[in-house]
């Protein structure tokens, strides 16, 4: 009986130590200066993204298009992808959702109504992703990711046009509050907890910024994870050639780096820094001390990318995504400080 | 609405038995003793509580001092209640499953099919995954950098005159993103691409289950190919007003470092732009029950036309890759998935 007691009792204990890390890990609140400099570069993005289709709306959206409506439909027969688009073929239908998107994407990096837009720019993007599926690669996956992340977040509650209104009627109802004591310095400490409904939430640490981050870090780790998996399923990863054909691959090219293949040594190293930084991101990133390496090896990777790969939108997501596991608190210091 | 509806069913009670009957029950619902809640909004912020968290703290081992403190100040933040925790819990595992159940999938593709370990969360998920866009392998570059595809339209005027144009091409597309965008649709028609076949039997009716199926499944990846090129053929028609599109697809092969440096081949050089064709000689076909998702892999390694369809061209395989002894299923990305092979 003793024995099975002390199991019990460690059991219980060794389950309450899960339930304490796994509350600390997703509960307890969060400031959201990361993930408001993630909605800013996020909101860009889309605005950027939608800018670009509409400059060919009729190319991709119309009668004629790349990928007819028909067909676009018909690739997504047999999966639950859907979208509103498949059913025209009208340029000026597409060009007003294209539209509201940039609309949402702008609202959305600056921060006004941003419980609205960051849903509507997300809603609208994924229509239009569904839409052009043959035409997306990896920047759709990762603005739909974020965007999606950022709808439960309080991004807007700090640097933005939301913030501004929110300290302006904060400041209101301080200076016409009727009596004394809601001017006591203990009320005003607590105003900074104080959300004026739904649309403008408070910048205080919250619950839903945790999760928001913590939902956008697993799903990066899950990306590079698979990211580094599936290059062990090659060889080159592994006799460090594959950087090498990665940057004479002539279509990708924006800057000219064959010259690295002068000194096979610097292509295989540069080769297995990628796929052992890759596979082990996700438990490099996590403790402290190494996850400025992490990061500055993402930075590095995505950066060339961007530079040498002629994605600069791709690379640039990437980089932004990053600042996921950058401390809020130390975003803030960076930041501008309100009044 | 099939996996909607299963998902419904699971009320928080039933999955906190299937977790752990009674400890996992009664955590879930937020029953167990206040330690394992630190700060429960109905459970005392009162400071005589304040000892048995820190006693609490105090057995785990591992921890300094300083971390104990750390944990305790961050567990008393904790501002939801144990029912929204648990509520929230449920959520972010699902999303978590949500997010893993595609590239695991992907992962485990083999010529033998993708693992069973892999296939119901999948399936479960599948309205969410799919409609969120979260369907995606995340194989960048991978398993190798491979070769560019492009295509190479022939135009003709009513006049019968003819003309090329090639896509994508960096200096018609601009900015960069819209050049990736027509990258992109070359990149996924070639993917998108099989062998057009036709059984030798005339009654398909007569042949066995699987193998009509088989066929079946032929014609369907056929005739999304076909869906896709004959929409950019109309499309191209259209910008240029040809009477006639015929589409073709280029393989840009990538140099080796010795011809590039040995034998100064540029990287646009006209020797890496292979065309393929879009029928292989019968005896190149594979044999009769290898599926269709299979087939370029096992019939042409590296995408390249086989020994004998371009005699003036070199035959090569991708760099540095070498026939395979044994075929090996390439894993492809399933139509609509919206990733392409290097990005």
């Amino acid at each position: 009986m003793n024995t099975l007691r002390s199991m019990r009792t460690w059991l219980n204990g060794w389950l309450g130590t899960w339930l304490e890390g796994w509350n600390r890990f997703w509960f307890v609140p969060e400031l959201p200066h990361a993930l408001a400099i993630i909605r800013i570069g996020c909101g860009l993005m889309i605005a950027y993204m939608h800018i670009v289709w509409l400059s060919r709306v009729g190319d991709f959206f119309g009668e004629h298009a790349w990928i007819s409506a028909d067909a676009s439909h018909n690739l997504h027969q047999a999966d639950w992808g859907w979208s509103w688009l498949w059913y025209t073929d009208s340029p000026t239908i597409a060009a007003i959702h294209l539209s509201l998107t940039i609309l949402a994407g702008l609202s959305m990096a600056a921060g006004l109504l941003t419980r609205i837009a960051v849903p509507a720019a997300w809603l609208l993007t994924v229509m239009v992703i569904h839409r052009q599926t043959l035409a997306t690669f990896g920047l759709d996956q990762i603005v739909a990711m974020l965007s999606m992340y950022l709808i439960f977040a309080r991004s807007g509650s700090v640097w933005s046009i939301d913030a501004w209104l929110w300290r302006r009627r904060a400041a209101h109802e301080q200076t016409h509050a009727p009596s004394a004591k809601q001017a006591s310095p203990t009320s005003v400490q607590n105003k900074t907890s104080t959300d004026f409904g739904w649309l403008l939430p408070s910048p205080a640490p919250s619950t839903s910024n945790r999760i928001a981050t913590r939902l956008i870090q697993l799903h990066l780790c899950i990306i590079y994870l698979f990211g580094g998996l599936s290059k062990m399923r090659g060889e080159m990863w592994f006799d460090g050639s594959a950087l090498w054909y990665t940057i004479v691959n002539y279509e990708y090219q924006s800057m000219d780096l064959t010259w690295l293949g002068r000194s096979r040594l610097a292509i295989a190293s540069l080769t297995a820094t990628t796929i052992f930084w890759e596979t082990f991101y996700c438990a490099l990133v996590w403790p402290k001390l190494t996850r400025p390496i992490a990061i500055t090896l993402a930075v590095f990777v995505h950066g060339g990318i961007a530079i040498g790969l002629g994605m600069i939108t791709f690379g640039a997501i990437m980089i932004l995504a990053n600042f996921a596991f950058v401390s809020p608190k130390f975003v803030q210091r960076l930041g501008p400080q309100p009044d | 609405m099939r996996a909607a509806n299963g998902l419904q069913t699971i009320t928080l009670k039933e999955t906190a038995h299937a977790l752990s009957p009674g400890i996992a029950q009664a955590t879930l619902l937020g029953r167990f003793p206040n330690k394992m809640w630190p700060m429960s909004k109905s459970r005392s912020p009162h400071p005589s509580r304040k000892k048995q968290r820190s006693a609490y703290n105090e057995s785990d081992s591992t921890s300094t001092p300083q971390e104990s403190d750390r944990r305790s100040s961050d567990a008393t933040q904790l501002t939801t209640s144990p029912r929204l925790r648990a509520v929230l819990s449920l959520i972010v595992i699902f999303q978590l499953l949500a997010v893993w159940a595609e590239p695991f999938r992907f992962f485990t593709l083999s010529s033998r099919g993708t693992s069973p370990a892999s296939d119901p969360a999948r399936q479960l998920l599948s309205p969410y995954i799919e409609f969120a866009f979260l369907n995606h392998g995340y194989f960048f570059f991978a398993p190798e950098p491979g070769p560019s595809h492009l295509i190479e339209a022939k135009l003709v005027d009513d006049l019968g005159k003819s003309s090329t144009v090639r896509y994508p091409d960096r200096r018609a597309q601009w900015p960069r993103l819209l050049y990736h965008r027509h990258f992109m649709l070359t990149e996924n028609l070639h993917q998108l691409w099989i062998e057009p076949f036709e059984p030798i039997e005339e009654d398909i009716s007569a042949l066995p289950p699987e193998e009509q199926n088989y066929l079946a499944e032929w014609r369907s990846t056929r005739q999304r190919f076909e869906m896709v090129r004959d929409s950019m053929a109309d499309h191209l028609a259209h910008r240029f007003g040809a009477n006639e599109v015929t589409i073709g697809r280029i393989e840009h092969r990538l140099p080796s470092d010795i011809e590039v440096f040995s034998q100064h081949m540029r990287l646009n050089d006209a020797r890496l732009y292979i065309p393929l064709p879009d029928s292989l000689p019968l005896d190149a076909l594979p044999p009769s029950g290898l599926p269709p998702a299979q087939l370029d892999w096992q019939t042409n390694p590296a995408g390249v036309p086989p020994t004998g369809l371009f005699p003036n061209e070199p035959i090569d395989l991708a760099p540095g890759a070498t026939e395979p002894e044994e075929p090996i299923a390439e894993p492809k990305q399933p139509i609509g998935d919206g990733s392409e092979p290097h990005q």
